[in-house]
């Protein structure tokens, strides 16, 4: 087989390289982050100057038309520079639900925007019970004459502070937790009725709650069917999730790498810590988990350009690895750089507190490996 | 409960007027090991949570106050195998002086 990237996709990710490099050295990360939206505008307008932001969408709307393989060479070299801007929540996320919204006014309308860098985005589907399941949803839309109306709370949503317009999720017809009958709705982040609570994770970026309370939503807002939004959501889900894993094999890359530097320089009992066997042994296990991720990383993006019927297993797989491997390899770190790994001073810990975050988003290992689990055995 | 009854050896060694023995190293890193695990249970049990930093948020604002306080113990759970002779330096420890190596 061959996995090597096409020659396009090798420049692709050779001009995100670039820009992790000239860009986006550790301080300057540590300011954008910092900043009021939780990103810096200038490099989100250098992303858009670059065709980034174009990526994922198809060549009629002005797109790179992209597939799984170019957004996976972009996001590795992003999660090693370990970039705050929100390139999975704005064309990732909301971009794929606008993709696959079938909704040709609404993609007219939008998708230009978020190419030219003009329109931030976020995808609402998380709630204050609902856990790492999807269908859990207790946020209500009641039809009025050609409108709907919102009621309900989303939580953790990411770039929710910056967001212009957010896709919701909210219940149409049927139970709390049914597949059936949610609906995706697009609003406007300053319609009346939306309050946002602002606060950050660990990880550095901005997350909102959005209070929804008697919002207003044309119909033509409606991406897809009504009460047949989970679809979207979870092929939405599923193309990024292989980027949030590529983003987490970039981290995972960096941190081993910068681990073995370190223990070439720190001295101890007079000589390199590197040279202890029981050190170096812990480090060859880092390495081969990080190969490990990458492997299976190759199969999932894989199974996604061929659209194999196993990709949704393909993917659980690939995300209890990426959780399993990325904890081995985290704790490591920090262990190995002894106290300096926890410093604030020191990258490797924001690393580790990225590459968890990227564990909890969309479910962790636990609740993947179960998944994979009713994917393969039950009927 | 395996680490309680080791803590009990030590004590009850330092009670006969020995000095706390072999054992202490063990008793490192197992109860930092312990301590970690008990950390991490929480960080899952949180969910998405776990990344949360309140800020001038509330518990009532955001959901609920259990993703703050279980990352801020994780966190602070990191420097446990690291501190007061690393857990590898009690394995140099044990190593050398109890098995003789």
């Amino acid at each position: 087989m061959n996995f090597n990237l096409s020659e396009e996709q090798n420049m692709l990710k050779d001009s995100v390289t670039r820009f992790v490099q000239d860009e986006y050295d550790f301080e300057s990360r540590r300011a954008n982050a910092a900043s009021e939206l939780g990103f810096n505008p200038k490099n989100w307008q250098t992303f858009a100057d670059l065709g980034w932001l174009s990526i994922p969408f198809d060549e009629a709307h002005g797109g790179f038309g992209g597939g799984a393989t170019d957004v996976m060479a972009v996001m590795e070299e992003m999660g090693k520079g370990l970039v705050v801007e929100p390139f999975i929540a704005t064309v990732l996320m909301f971009g794929g639900l606008l993709n696959k919204s079938g909704n040709a006014a609404v993609q007219d309308a939008n998708i230009e925007k978020v190419i030219d860098g003009s329109l931030q985005g976020a995808f609402a589907y998380g709630e204050r019970q609902s856990r790492f399941e999807l269908a859990d949803v207790k946020t209500t839309a009641t039809p009025d004459g050609d409108y709907f109306v919102l009621n309900g709370e989303k939580t953790v949503v990411s770039n929710g502070a910056a967001a212009n317009k957010v896709v919701v999720s909210a219940r149409t017809s049927g139970d709390q937790c049914d597949e059936a009958g949610i609906t995706l709705f697009l609003i406007d982040t300053d319609a009346a009725g939306v309050e946002r609570t602002i606060y950050r994770l660990m990880d550095g970026q901005l997350v909102a709650n959005i209070k929804l309370t008697d919002v207003r939503v044309a119909a033509d807002q409606v991406l897809g069917d009504v009460d047949n939004g989970f679809s979207i959501i979870e092929a939405v889900v599923a193309d990024v999730t292989i980027a949030l894993c590529a983003e987490a094999l970039g981290i995972m890359q960096k941190l081993t790498t910068t681990t073995i530097e370190y223990t070439k320089t720190r001295q101890q009992f007079g000589v390199a810590i590197s040279s202890f066997q029981a050190l170096q042994h812990r480090m060859v296990d880092m390495f081969m988990a990080g190969e490990q991720a990458k492997s299976i990383l190759y199969r999932a993006v894989c199974a996604a350009e061929s659209g194999a019927d196993d990709l949704a297993k393909n993917i659980a797989a690939l995300k209890v690895m990426i959780g399993r491997n990325g904890k081995l390899i985290g704790d490591e770190a920090i262990q190995l750089h002894g106290g300096m790994g926890l410093t604030d001073e020191l990258d490797v810990g924001h690393y580790v507190k990225r590459l968890m975050m990227i564990n909890t988003t969309f479910g962790d290992a636990d609740y993947q490996q179960q998944k994979f689990n009713r994917l393969s055995y039950s009927d | 409960m395996a680490l309680e009854f080791t803590e009990l050896r030590v004590l009850a060694s330092t009670a006969d007027g020995k000095g706390p023995g072999v054992e202490s190293s063990l008793l490192k890193i197992k109860g930092t090991e312990i301590q970690q695990a008990i950390q991490q249970m929480y960080m899952d049990l949180a969910g998405y949570y776990s990344g949360v930093i309140h800020g001038e948020e509330t518990a009532e604002t955001i959901g609920h106050a259990f993703g703050h306080d279980a990352r801020q113990a994780y966190m602070y759970g990191r420097a446990a195998t690291i501190y007061g002779g690393s857990n590898e330096v009690q394995k140099n420890i044990t190593a050398k002086y109890v098995l003789g190596l």
